[in-house]
């Protein structure tokens, strides 16, 4: 539920106001991966979406098959950028000497061996800088401060976590959970910031 | 005994976490050779590249040897950390992150060479490509110029393999630490929550660098070897040089793998995780290599006596016969004659076995490099251009201070990053 907007007077001018919705989310602390694909299959039965269930471990599950093989464009990216890069090496190698000639006495100005020497250079580093941008983009800065994990979750326990749950759903879900590890109840604030 | 991975963690966290005294020791004793090393070069930049041995008519000497050599040792994490990785072979979990840190600090290390040799080291970026009032232009038929996107691709890429599987550890340290360090972790791990969506991209940019990194390696070390193979410079212009660098470049970075882990190992007390089968296996590897140089030696001498060029053979045999044969033949023996029995013989293929075989690999590869390019340069086509080679003392305290330098920012890295990551012998303990 959303506060009502505070009017904007002289004092709270000075002061930088946070209104906060809050939201609910059960987490799950799981000591073992097969515990926590079933609580996931158990939360699933409950109706409750795959996009609201979030897994956290200190280690890869993939194998576990916890959350279904996601896709990921990060490969055609790579290869965009690396073909990106190695357009641009070329051009890069070709116009420049032609704009900066050098003496060959009579030889070629721009010569495609040791040109495609700088292309493939260029080429193999808009792959790494793409993956690298790509990774940090996708993997690691979007959404970070959407799910706070819990501290058990780096000393091996695997969290399972269902976000935003309405609370006539809450109690079901509690009880579903309750067999598969600890379960705890968070509030997290989302934050609507207004100055 | 099976150790599980609360007791793993422990094990892995605790030389980041806890400080023994031997840390600030190594530490003041190490700086003390590299700040001695710093002050040579310091006095060269401010007397002049004279106080370097490196004259007429050889002007490579010292510093483009430590180049070739660093540049070479650098292959140890692409070939242990990407191959493997590639291969999925699960013996390489605790040594990947120890061969990603020697790739990355030995580029470092090797790229600032060219910039010492150049003398007047204030102007490299002249290598670079942008428009300037002297109307010039990178020479693209140069492989110095090649050697500088080489080497700078390859440095990009090997940062880019180290840090991304770093992440996970760092937020493990988030949550471990108290404190500023606590601050400290939780700015390095880039807010990483350990989602399984986070997991699957990681995993993806692990999978791509692998196959990135490798050909940039080879393309590397290639193209260093092009500095030589491409002059007419006798025993240089020939095709065999970057297929025989490659090689010796993954045979002296298996071999400083090796020591890297021999130390760690006994200083760390990671007895259990850098164990008797993981020197076993780099100790059939680094076998392969040896008898791989020795293939490529014995080809390309063969190949020169067999030509019997005037000019050529007189490197040779100068080499072979004359004033560099106490190195050549010691060469031989470090590289070959002293590894081999070590390697080959199981029951001397220890720990100790391997880390005394690859102390001799590395010096012979580092007298390899010498013998590549001061020999040759003496003794070019002219006799009466011939001429002899002796290193100073500036050339000398540099050298040392950059193996000192090497020491000193693995166990820097070591106090602040796990050297084993954790999150992969996790990983390799539930599999």
């Amino acid at each position: 539920m959303r506060p009502e907007r505070v009017p904007l007077g002289s004092r709270q001018r000075q002061l930088s106001v946070r209104l906060m919705t809050s939201e609910n989310d059960i987490v799950v602390l799981c000591s073992e991966p097969d515990l926590a694909k079933q609580s996931v299959n158990a939360l699933l039965a409950a109706g409750v979406r795959r996009s609201e269930i979030i897994v956290m471990s200190s280690e890869p599950l993939e194998e576990y098959g916890i959350t279904p093989h996601q896709r990921t464009i990060m490969p055609w990216l790579v290869v965009c950028g690396a073909i990106v890069f190695g357009i641009g090496g070329f051009l890069l190698a070709s116009l420049t000497q032609k704009s900066y000639p050098i003496h060959t006495g009579g030889m070629q100005v721009v010569t495609l061996w040791s040109d495609g020497i700088i292309t493939y250079e260029l080429t193999m580093l808009g792959a790494i800088l793409t993956t690298g941008v790509v990774f940090l983009l996708t993997g690691v800065l979007v959404g970070r401060r959407q799910f706070p994990g819990e501290p058990e979750v780096s000393g091996g326990k695997v969290l399972v976590g269902v976000v935003s749950v309405p609370a006539s759903a809450r109690k079901e879900i509690i009880e579903r959970l309750k067999a598969f590890g600890e379960v705890r109840q968070r509030q997290r604030p989302s934050p609507d910031l207004r100055a | 005994m099976t150790k599980t991975a609360e007791q793993m963690q422990r094990d892995l966290l605790r030389p980041v976490i806890e400080t023994s005294w031997r840390f600030p020791v190594a530490v003041a004793a190490l700086g003390i050779f590299v700040i001695a090393g710093f002050s040579a070069w310091m006095y060269q930049v401010y007397t002049g590249i004279g106080v370097a041995g490196i004259n007429r008519p050889v002007f490579w000497g010292f510093y483009i040897t430590n180049f070739v050599f660093w540049i070479g040792i650098s292959h140890a994490g692409t070939l242990i950390s990407a191959i493997l990785r590639i291969s999925n072979a699960t013996w390489r979990r605790p040594i990947t992150r120890c061969a990603e840190v020697i790739t990355v600090f030995a580029l470092m290390i090797g790229a600032i060479f060219p910039l010492i040799h150049l003398g007047r080291s204030w102007q490299f970026f002249w290598l670079a490509p942008y428009p300037s009032e002297r109307g010039l232009w990178p020479n693209y038929r140069s492989p110095l110029v090649w050697d500088f996107f080489a080497i700078n691709t390859y440095l990009i890429g090997s940062i880019t393999f180290l840090i991304l599987p770093i992440i996970p550890d760092c937020a493990l340290l988030r949550d471990t630490c108290v404190g500023w360090r606590r601050k400290v972790y939780s700015i390095l791990c880039l807010g990483w929550r350990g989602t399984q969506r986070q997991w699957h991209q990681l995993e993806a940019a692990m999978r791509i660098m692998s196959v990135v990194i490798i050909p940039v390696a080879v393309s590397v070390h290639t193209i260093v070897s092009w500095d030589f193979a491409m002059t007419p410079v006798p025993m240089w212009h020939s095709t065999i040089f970057a297929p025989y660098f490659v090689a010796g470049a993954i045979f002296s970075g298996i071999a400083a793998l090796i020591i890297a882990m021999a130390f760690l190992r006994s200083f760390l007390h990671l007895e259990e995780y850098l164990n008797p089968q993981c020197f076993d296996n780099l100790g059939k590897l680094l076998l392969v290599m040896s008898l791989l140089w020795f293939y490529f030696i014995f080809a390309e001498r063969l190949t020169t006596w067999y030509g019997n060029t005037r000019s050529e053979m007189a490197v040779l045999w100068l080499t072979q016969r004359g004033s560099y044969r106490g190195l050549f033949w010691l060469m031989l023996c470090c590289n070959f004659v002293f590894p081999f029995p070590l390697l080959a013989i199981k029951k001397l293929r220890t720990v100790l076995g391997t880390f005394l075989a690859s102390i001799t690999v590395v010096i012979g590869m580092w007298i390899e490099r010498y013998l590549i390019i001061v020999p040759s340069l003496s003794h070019k086509f002219l006799p009466y251009a011939w001429g002899t080679y002796r290193p100073t003392w500036v050339e000398i305290t540099i050298t040392a201070a950059t193996f000192c330098g090497m020491a000193l920012l693995y166990i820097l890295f070591s106090k602040i990053v796990p050297i084993v990551s954790v999150w992969e012998l996790k990983a390799g303990l539930r599999q």
